[in-house]
C-alpha cells in the first residue's frame, strides 16, 4: 500500500508536469502575434459608461481550424471571417437582399460596353499598419492576382489605367464579362498591400506577422493556437463608420453539435460557418430557449437532383416528369430543414435569389400521376416483378449517384434512400452509386467530364447561388467545368444571355427566362426549399442582421450589434 | 550476449521503419483523389478546368505534382535526411512545425492516460484474478466487457453531454481557454484534458484489466503455485514471487503495443474534445488528400510503432532470465 501510495503520487507529479509543460511554454511559439496582448478573458463585458453600447468582446464559433492566418488565401477561420469585410478590405460585398455593395471601395461602375470596371477608393482608407491605401495597391492586386496567385478570372484583363489618384480601370477582353465578374468575385476578392506583398514569392506559404494585415475594419491580433481562439480589434475611425463591435474572439470546435452546445453555455454568442447551417436535428436543443434565437432565415442554396442527359431513361422528359410526381417533397423537406421548409418551384433557384421566379408553380406529389405518365410513355412492368421495364422491354435499374462530399455524405444517403423509396412505389428500380459517394476518384469518373450518371443529387452552396447558382451546374460540362450535361440550344443560349447582361435588372430577366426553361424540360428538380439556421444568443446584444443563407456574422455586424 | 541482441533489434527495426517509408509513401501517393481539388477548392478547380486548364498544370508544377512517383519518391526520402517535410498543401504551413506542435498536445494526453490505465487497469486485474468469482470480479468483469465493446468516442460523447453539457462542470472542447499563462494556463489545460483522459482512462484501463485478469487467473492454475501453496508459502508471497513476476512479461508487450498506438491511437476523443493532436490532423490531411502531411503521419507513427516493439524486446530482455539468445 506504502508502494501504491508512492506510485500514485508520482503519477500526479507526472501529470502536473506535463500540465506545466504545456501551460508554461507560454504563448505556444506558434502564435502570430501583431500586438502585444492577447484579451485575458473570454467573458463579454458591456462598454456602457460611455453611452454608446459597444459590445466589447463578441465571441463567435465556427468549425474551421484556427491555423492559417494569410490574407492571400481562404484557409483556415480567418479566411472564413475575411468573407465578411472583417480584416480583408474586399472590393465588393452583399448586402442582406443579396445585391452587390461597394465594400472598402468608396463606388464602383460598369461600363456600357460591360468590358470595363471603374473603381475609386475613398480618401482615408489605410492599411492595418497605418499606411495609406492608394491605387498603386489597386492596380498590383489585380496584377499579382492574374501573375502570381495565378486567378483564372483575372487571366483576360487586358489594360489598367487609372485616372487621378482615387479612380482606377480594369479592362477585360471579350471572354469576361465585368457584371460578370464583380457578381462571381463579391465576398472573396480582396484588397492587397503592395508593400507586402510585393517581394513575396510563394504567397502561400508566407507566414510573416504581417501577412494579416488588410484593410477592412478589423485588426488581428494574436493566435492562440493552443486555444484555437483567435483575437482582433476595430479600427479605429474606420471610414465606413463607426464600429459597435470593439473586439472579436473567433474560437475553433470540433463539429455543429460542439458549437451548439458551447453557445447554449454561453460559451459563444453567434455560430458561423460558410454554407454550413447547423441540422434540422439540432433545432429542438435550441428551440425553447428563451436566451437564443435559431437564426432561421430562407435559404438561397438548395439540394437537387439532376438527371443525366447522356443515359436513359433520364434523357426522357417523360421520365423526368414521372420522377418530379415521384417525389414526397414534404418528406425530403422535413430531413432537410425539420419543419422550417417548404415545397420547391419547378425553376430549381430558390426564392431568396435575385431573378426567383415564384410564378411557375410549386411541384407537386402524386404518386398516381407518376404512375400514369410512366404507362403512357411505355415504362410498363412487363416481367411481373414489380418494377417497370423501359419503353423497349429491357429491365431497368436506375442508379442514383450521390455528390461525394464528406461534410454532407451522411445526409445525401438519406436524401438517396428516400428517393429511392418513392420511385419504387411507382414501380422503378434504383441502386445506390455506393462507390461515388465514398471515393472522389470513382465520383470523378462518373460525374466530370460528361457524366455518365442517371440520377445526381448534388447541393448549390449559398456561395454559388448568389450568381446564376443551381442553373449552372445543369449545363454542358464543356460550358462550366462542373458536372452538368444538358446541351439543349435553347437554355445554352439562355445561360449565355444570363452571363453577358451587364445590370441587374436584366440579370433578374435573363434568370427568369432560364427557369421558365428548366420548369418545362425539368433538367433538375429541387428536393426542398428550406431555411438555414445560425444560431445566435439573444440575451447580451441587439441589432443583428440575418443574412439569408448566411447568419448573423456578416459584413453589417461590426456596425449594427450593440448592447441591449 | 544481451548487448548484441539488442544492437541486433536496433538494426532490424532501421530496416523496418525504411520499409514502412516507402510502403506508405507509394500507398499515399497511389490513394484516389486529385489534391489539386484541395489545394485550390472545389469551385476554383472546376473553374479553371474549364477556362483555362494550362493553370492547373502550372500549379501541379508549383507542388512537385507533375512528377513521376520515383522522383517524387527519392525526393521524399531526401527530405526524411534533411529534416525537411515540405509544405502542407491545405494549411500551407511547413508540416513538421504543425506535427510537432500537434504531436506535443497528443503525448500530453497519451502518455499519463497509458501510464494510468496501466496501474489501474493492472491493478484491478491482478486483484479480480488472484480473487476469482469475488465481489470485484463479479462487478469489473461484465463492467469491463461492456466498455471494452462501446466505441471510444460514443463515451467520449456520452461524457460530453453529461460532465460539460449538462452539469457544466467541464468545458464543451478544446485545451485550454485562451488568453493564459504560466500556472494559470497550466491548471487550465489540466481541467480542460479530464474529460478526454478520463475517457481514455476508462476505456484502456478496462482493455488492461481484462488482460491482467487473464493472465492471473492462468498462472493461478499452474503447478509451481500448487507447489507453492502445497508448501504453505504465504498466498501475499506467492502473489508477489510468483504470480506477479510471471504476470508482468506479457503485460509489457499489451503496455508496449499501447505505446505503439500513442500517436494514432487517440483519434476519436480528439474529434470529439477538439484536441488538437496528431489523431485530428491524420483524419484531416485523408480527408483532403494532403500528401505531405499524411506522409509524416505515417513516418510518425510507424517511428513510434518500432520504438515501442524495441522497448519491448529490450525490457524482456533485461526482465527475463531465460532469455539469452533468440
Amino acid at each position: 500500500m506504502k508502494h501504491l501510495k508512492t506510485i500514485l503520487a508520482l503519477l500526479l507529479a507526472l501529470m502536473m508536469a506535463l500540465g506545466c509543460l504545456a501551460g508554461c511554454s507560454g504563448q505556444t511559439g506558434e502564435e502570430t502575434t501583431t500586438a502585444a496582448t492577447a484579451p485575458a478573458a473570454v467573458q463579454p463585458q458591456e462598454t456602457e459608461a460611455e453611452g454608446n453600447h459597444h459590445v466589447e468582446l463578441l465571441r463567435v464559433g465556427l468549425t474551421r481550424a484556427n491555423d492559417t492566418f494569410n490574407m492571400t488565401t481562404q484557409g483556415g477561420a480567418f479566411g472564413l471571417m475575411n468573407y465578411n469585410s472583417f480584416c480583408a478590405g474586399l472590393f465588393w460585398e452583399r448586402d442582406e437582399n443579396g445585391d452587390v455593395q461597394p465594400g472598402a471601395i468608396e463606388s464602383f461602375a460598369i461600363s456600357d460596353d460591360d468590358r470595363t470596371i471603374s473603381i475609386t477608393i475613398p480618401e482615408n482608407l489605410y492599411w492595418h499598419d497605418g499606411v495609406p491605401v492608394t491605387l498603386d495597391d489597386i492596380q498590383f492586386t489585380f496584377e499579382y492576382g492574374r501573375d502570381v496567385l495565378l486567378s483564372s478570372s483575372l487571366a483576360n484583363i487586358t489594360e489598367i489605367r487609372r485616372e487621378g489618384d482615387r479612380t482606377i480601370h480594369i479592362t477585360f477582353n471579350e471572354q469576361t464579362s465585368a457584371f460578370a465578374f464583380v457578381n462571381g468575385q463579391t465576398t472573396w476578392a480582396k484588397i492587397y498591400p503592395k508593400h507586402i506583398w510585393e517581394n513575396v514569392e510563394k504567397p502561400s506559404e508566407y507566414t510573416g506577422a504581417d501577412a494579416t494585415i488588410g484593410c477592412g475594419p478589423y485588426r488581428f491580433v494574436s493566435v492562440d493556437q493552443d486555444a484555437q481562439i483567435s483575437y482582433y480589434e476595430a479600427v479605429d475611425n474606420y471610414w465606413k463608420g463607426e464600429l459597435t463591435v470593439d473586439k472579436v474572439s473567433v474560437k475553433t470546435y470540433a463539429s455543429a453539435e460542439a458549437l451548439v452546445m458551447a453557445l447554449k453555455n454561453d460559451e459563444i454568442d453567434a455560430i458561423y460557418n460558410y454554407s454550413g447551417p447547423i441540422a434540422s436535428t439540432l433545432f429542438p436543443t435550441i428551440e425553447g430557449d428563451a436566451n437564443l434565437d435559431l437564426g432561421i432565415s430562407p435559404d438561397p442554396g438548395n439540394y437537387m437532383l439532376m438527371f443525366g442527359y447522356n443515359e436513359a431513361p433520364s434523357n426522357d422528359l417523360a421520365f423526368r416528369q414521372a420522377v418530379s410526381y415521384a417525389m414526397n417533397y414534404d418528406v425530403f423537406g422535413a430531413t432537410l430543414y425539420g419543419d422550417y421548409y417548404y415545397t420547391p418551384t419547378r425553376g430549381v433557384i430558390a426564392s431568396p435569389n435575385m431573378g426567383y421566379d415564384g410564378s411557375l408553380g410549386e411541384l407537386t406529389y402524386s404518386p398516381e400521376k407518376a404512375r400514369e405518365i410512366l404507362d403512357a410513355a411505355g415504362y410498363l412492368d412487363v416481367d411481373g416483378d414489380g418494377y417497370r421495364e423501359d419503353p423497349q422491354g429491357n429491365a431497368m435499374d436506375v442508379l442514383i449517384t450521390p455528390q461525394y462530399n464528406t461534410s454532407r455524405q451522411e445526409l445525401l444517403a438519406r436524401l438517396a434512400a428516400i428517393l429511392a423509396d418513392n420511385l419504387a412505389k411507382v414501380g422503378i428500380k434504383t441502386t445506390l452509386d455506393e462507390e461515388s459517394m465514398t471515393s472522389r476518384e470513382a465520383w470523378s469518373a462518373r460525374a466530370e467530364n460528361g457524366g455518365t450518371y442517371q440520377l445526381y443529387l448534388g447541393y448549390c452552396t449559398s456561395g454559388i447561388a448568389s450568381y446564376i447558382g443551381a442553373p449552372m451546374y445543369i449545363v454542358n460540362y464543356t460550358e462550366t467545368g462542373w458536372w452538368g450535361t444538358w446541351q439543349d440550344p435553347e437554355y445554352l443560349d439562355a445561360y449565355h444571355a444570363v452571363k453577358a447582361v451587364n445590370n441587374f435588372d436584366d440579370y433578374k430577366a435573363a434568370m427568369r427566362e432560364l427557369q421558365r426553361i428548366i420548369s418545362e424540360q425539368l433538367p433538375a428538380i429541387s428536393f426542398a426549399f428550406g431555411t438555414s439556421s445560425f444560431p445566435y444568443r439573444t440575451d447580451r446584444y441587439e441589432g443583428w442582421i440575418n443574412y439569408p443563407g448566411w447568419g448573423v456574422i456578416n459584413n453589417k455586424t461590426w456596425y449594427q450589434t450593440v448592447t441591449k | 550476449m544481451k548487448k548484441k541482441i539488442i544492437i541486433n533489434r536496433i538494426l532490424i527495426s532501421i530496416g523496418t521503419i525504411f520499409l514502412i517509408i516507402t510502403i506508405s509513401f507509394f500507398l499515399v501517393n497511389s490513394m484516389p483523389g486529385d489534391p489539386l481539388v484541395n489545394i485550390m477548392g472545389d469551385e476554383e478547380y472546376y473553374k479553371v478546368k474549364n477556362s483555362n486548364p494550362e493553370l492547373l498544370t502550372q500549379i501541379a508544377e508549383k507542388y512537385g505534382l507533375n512528377e513521376s512517383l520515383p522522383q517524387r519518391y527519392f525526393k521524399y526520402l531526401k527530405s526524411i535526411l534533411t529534416l525537411d517535410f515540405g509544405y502542407s498543401y491545405v494549411k500551407n504551413q511547413p508540416v513538421l512545425d504543425v506535427a510537432l506542435y500537434r504531436l506535443k498536445w497528443t503525448l500530453l494526453l497519451a502518455v499519463p492516460a497509458t501510464i494510468l490505465s496501466a496501474f489501474i487497469g493492472g491493478w484491478l486485474g491482478i486483484a479480480a484474478g488472484w480473487n476469482s468469482s469475488g465481489a470485484l470480479d463479479r462487478i469489473m468483469t461484465p463492467l469491463a466487457l461492456v466498455m471494452n465493446t462501446i466505441p471510444t468516442n460514443c463515451v467520449a460523447i456520452i461524457v460530453l453531454a453529461i460532465f460539460a453539457y449538462r452539469l457544466r462542470w467541464f468545458p464543451i472542447s478544446g485545451m485550454t481557454s485562451g488568453g493564459l499563462v504560466g500556472w494559470a494556463k497550466a491548471r487550465d489545460v489540466l481541467w480542460h484534458m479530464a474529460l478526454p483522459l478520463l475517457v481514455m482512462v476508462l476505456s484502456r484501463s478496462c482493455g488492461n484489466f481484462i488482460h491482467m485478469k487473464s493472465y492471473v487467473t492462468q498462472i493461478k492454475s499452474e503447478e509451481y503455485i500448487l507447489t507453492a501453496t502445497a508448501k504453505g508459502v504465504k498466498r501475499s508471497r506467492i502473489l508477489r514471487r510468483h504470480v506477479l513476476k510471471n504476470c508482468f512479461l506479457p503485460y509489457i508487450t499489451v503496455l508496449c503495443m499501447q505505446f505503439g498506438h500513442i500517436v494514432s491511437g487517440s483519434i476519436m476523443v480528439e474529434v470529439v474534445f477538439t484536441w488538437v493532436g496528431m489523431g485530428d490532423m491524420m483524419n484531416s490531411s485523408i480527408s483532403s488528400s494532403d500528401f505531405p502531411m499524411m506522409q509524416l503521419c505515417f513516418l510518425i507513427t510507424a517511428v513510434c510503432m518500432v520504438l515501442s516493439n524495441i522497448a519491448a524486446d529490450v525490457l524482456y530482455v533485461v526482465f527475463d532470465p531465460r532469455i539469452e539468445e533468440f
